[in-house]
C-alpha cells in the first residue's frame, strides 16, 4: 500500500528540535530510505508514522486513508528496531507468533505461520532458541519476521542494520530486500549509512536540520545532488566553490575548468563537484605541456589509500594549493590526471538548496 | 584481617544462641552445659509462642502480597513519566525508611488509631499495614532500578506497533520481565517484615503479637527458653529467605538451559 506523509510538522516541547514541513509519497512497493546525519530528524520521522508520536500538523495516510490521529498498535505497521527489542523471555517462535496471538489467530495457525516465516529467513531450526543465546544477525531476522508475519501494511525498518557488523550488513542488505519484494510491501528505510540506501532504496530522502533536503533516486542523489550538502553526504566528491566565466569555463580559485555550464549564465556563483571516479590518471603526456590542456594536472600524490578494488588518492595540484580526491583501479604511478568536462557538475551555491 | 573480625562479630553470637538452645544449663559459665532438647519442646508446647509463629507467617504474606500488588504498578507508572515530578516522589519513597524511624512511625499509629473514628490500633490489618509502610520502599528501588536496566520501553514500543494493548502489554511482556526482580525484593519484604520488632511491639494487640514481639517475653526466664527461641526466629527468616533465593535461582538456571 501506498504512504504519504504530507507537510508533517512535529516540535520535540520546549526544543527547536523535530521535523518540519516534511513530505514523502512512497508507491505500493516502493523502498524509501531516509538518510541524514544523527539528529537530522530521521528517526522522528518513522515515529510520526508508525504513531509513536502525533505530528503537531500535517497528516499521514495509508492507501488514501488517513491515520494521523490512528493509534500506533492500531496501524498495523510492521517495525524493525535498531535494538531487534525481541522479547526475551520468548521463544523465537513465540516472538513471530505474538502479533498473530495478539490478532486472536489459533495457535496451531499462528505457530504454523510463524514457523513458516522463521524459514523464510533462514531460521526454521532455531523456532525453539530464546533471543539471548542468538547472534545479532540472527535476532534481526527474528526481528523482520515478526515484523511481516502479520501482513501489515508498510515496514518500517530504524536503523536495522547499524548493530551489526560490516559483512553480515550486506547480507542483511539483499535479504531485506528480497522480502521486502517478495511481501510486494512498501518500506521506510532510516538509516545513517548512505551506503546501504543507495543500495537498496527506491528513492532516498535526505534529511538535515528536521527538513527533507532532497528527494530522489539513488542515481539521480548521486548524479545530480541539488546541494553542496547532498553531494558531500552521498558518496566522496571533490567540492570547489565557483564562478561562471564563460559559456564552458568555471573559475574555481586555483585554475579553470572546462564544464558545460548549462542553465547557469556568466558570473554566476556556483559550487563545483566532481566525484572522484571521474578524476582520470593519465599516462605522462610526452608531448603536450602543462597547462594547454585544460583540466589536466600534475604534481605528486598527498595520500595514496589503498582500498581493495579501488585505489584512493589526493593529487596536489604543481603550483596551486588544491587537491583532487581521485579513484582508480590502476596500481600504477600516479602523476597527472585529467577531469573530463562533461562530468564537472554545476551546483547552486551554499549549503542549502533556496526553497 | 578486617573481613575475619567482621564475620566472627556477626556470626559468633549466632553460634552461641545455636549451642545454648541445646544446652541444659547455662548460668556464668562460658558455655552451656549438658545436651537437651527440652528448650525446643518447650517452645512447641507454649501456646502464645505458637499463635505468634503462625501470626508472623501470616503478616509476611499478607505484606508481601500487598506491597507487590502496589509496587509493580507504582514504580512501573513512575518509570513510564520519568518527569522532574515523578523522579522526586521515586527519590523520597526511597529515602522513606532512613527519614522516618520505626519508632516514630509507632507513636504516629498508637496516635492516629487509638481515636474514636479509627479505632483499629490492635488490629492485625493495622500491623500488616504497618510492615507494607516499612518494606515498601526496599520493594520499589529494585524494580525501579531493573525496569530501567531491561529496556522495558523498547519491548513495549515493540509489542505496541505488534499491536498490543496497554493491558496485553503489561501482562505478556512487563510482569514476566520482572519476575525475578518481584522476587529478590520479596526476599527483603519478608525478611524485614518476620523480623520487624519496632513498630509492631507498639501497636500490636495482645492476641496477634508476632514471633520477634513475644521473643522479648523468653529473655525474662530461662537462657536456654531464650536461645530456643531466638533460634527459630533465624530459621524462620532464613525460610522466608531462602525460599525466594532458591525460587529465584531456579528460574534463571530454567532460562540458561533452554
Amino acid at each position: 500500500m501506498s504512504i504519504d506523509i504530507e507537510q508533517c510538522n512535529f516540535q520535540y516541547p520546549g526544543t527547536g528540535v523535530g521535523v518540519f514541513d516534511v513530505s514523502i509519497n512512497a508507491a505500493q512497493g516502493e523502498l524509501i530510505a531516509v538518510i541524514g546525519a544523527s539528529g537530522s530528524g530521521k528517526t522522528t520521522m518513522l515515529k510520526l508514522v508508525a504513531g509513536f508520536e502525533q505530528p503537531d500538523s500535517g497528516c499521514i495516510r495509508v492507501n488514501g486513508q488517513d491515520v494521523t490521529h490512528v493509534p500506533a498498535r492500531e496501524r498495523n505497521m510492521g517495525v524493525v528496531f535498531q535494538s531487534y527489542a525481541l522479547f526475551p523471555l520468548m521463544s523465537c517462535l513465540d516472538n513471530v507468533a505474538y502479533p498473530l496471538k495478539i490478532r486472536g489467530v489459533s495457535q496451531a495457525e499462528r505457530h504454523k505461520r510463524a514457523l513458516a516465516m522463521l524459514d523464510r529467513v533462514g531460521l526454521g531450526a532455531f523456532a525453539r532458541r530464546f533471543p539471548g543465546s542468538m547472534s545479532g544477525g540472527q535476532q534481526q531476522r527474528v526481528a523482520l519476521a515478526r515484523a511481516l508475519v502479520f501482513n501489515p501494511v508498510v515496514l518500517l525498518l530504524d536503523e536495522p542494520l547499524s548493530a551489526l557488523d560490516a559483512g553480515l550488513r550486506v547480507e542483511m542488505r539483499s535479504q531485506i530486500c528480497e522480502l521486502q519484494r517478495e511481501h510486494g510491501i512498501t518500506a521506510l528505510h532510516v538509516t545513517h549509512d548512505q551506503e546501504e540506501a543507495l543500495s537498496m532504496a527506491t528513492k532516498i530522502a535526505l534529511m538535515h536540520q528536521g527538513r527533507i533536503v532532497q528527494l530522489a533516486s539513488p542515481q539521480e542523489l548521486y548524479d545530480n545532488p541539488n546541494s553542496r550538502l547532498v553531494a558531500a553526504f552521498v558518496g566522496q566528491a571533490n567540492l570547489w566553490e565557483g564562478t561562471v566565466t564563460s559559456q564552458s569555463r568555471v573559475d574555481v580559485g586555483f585554475a579553470t575548468l572546462a564544464c558545460e555550464i548549462g542553465a547557469y549564465k556568466e558570473g554566476a556563483a556556483v559550487t563545483v563537484l566532481v566525484r572522484p571516479e571521474h578524476v582520470q590518471p593519465l599516462q605522462e603526456p610526452a608531448s603536450a605541456s602543462p597547462g594547454l590542456c585544460p583540466n589536466t594536472f600534475r604534481g605528486p600524490l598527498a595520500s595514496d589509500t589503498f582500498l581493495g578494488a579501488l585505489r584512493r588518492f589526493e593529487l596536489a595540484a604543481e603550483g596551486t594549493s588544491a587537491r583532487i580526491l581521485g579513484e582508480t583501479t590502476a596500481r600504477t604511478p600516479v602523476g597527472c590526471i585529467h577531469i573530463d568536462p562533461h562530468h564537472v557538475r554545476l551546483l547552486p551555491p551554499g549549503d542549502i538548496p533556496l526553497a | 584481617m578486617v573481613i575475619g573480625i567482621y564475620l566472627l562479630y556477626i556470626f559468633l553470637p549466632i553460634i552461641l544462641l545455636i549451642v545454648g538452645s541445646f544446652g541444659e544449663s547455662w548460668t556464668n559459665t562460658l558455655l552451656p552445659t549438658g545436651f537437651s532438647l527440652r528448650w525446643y519442646l518447650d517452645v512447641w508446647h507454649d501456646p502464645s509462642f505458637r499463635r505468634a509463629f503462625l501470626m508472623s507467617l501470616y503478616v509476611a504474606l499478607g505484606t508481601s502480597a500487598i506491597v507487590t500488588a502496589l509496587t509493580v504498578p507504582l514504580a512501573y507508572a513512575l518509570t513510564r513519566s520519568m518527569g522532574r515530578t515523578a523522579t522526586l516522589v521515586a527519590r523520597l519513597v526511597a529515602v522513606m525508611p532512613i527519614a522516618a524511624p520505626p519508632v516514630v512511625l509507632g507513636f504516629g499509629y498508637i496516635i492516629i488509631f487509638s481515636t474514636d473514628t479509627f479505632p483499629w490500633l490492635g488490629t492485625t490489618a493495622l500491623i500488616v499495614a504497618a510492615h507494607v509502610v516499612t518494606t515498601l520502599p526496599y520493594m520499589f528501588q529494585t524494580l525501579v532500578a531493573d525496569i530501567r536496566h531491561l529496556h522495558l520501553d523498547r519491548l513495549e514500543l515493540a509489542a505496541e506497533s505488534l499491536g498490543a494493548s496497554f493491558g496485553q502489554r503489561f501482562f505478556h511482556i512487563v510482569l514476566p520481565s520482572l519476575r525475578h526482580s518481584i522476587l529478590a525484593g520479596l526476599v527483603v519484604v519478608s525478611a524485614i517484615s518476620i523480623g520487624e520488632f519496632q513498630v509492631t511491639n507498639l501497636i500490636a494487640g495482645f492476641l496477634n503479637r508476632t514471633y520477634p514481639v513475644v521473643l522479648l517475653q523468653a529473655f525474662y526466664g530461662a537462657t536456654g527458653f531464650a536461645c530456643a527461641t531466638t533460634v527459630i526466629l533465624l530459621f524462620l527468616a532464613a525460610i522466608g529467605a531462602g525460599a525466594g533465593a532458591l525460587t529465584a535461582r531456579a528460574a534463571a538456571r530454567a532460562k540458561e538451559s533452554v
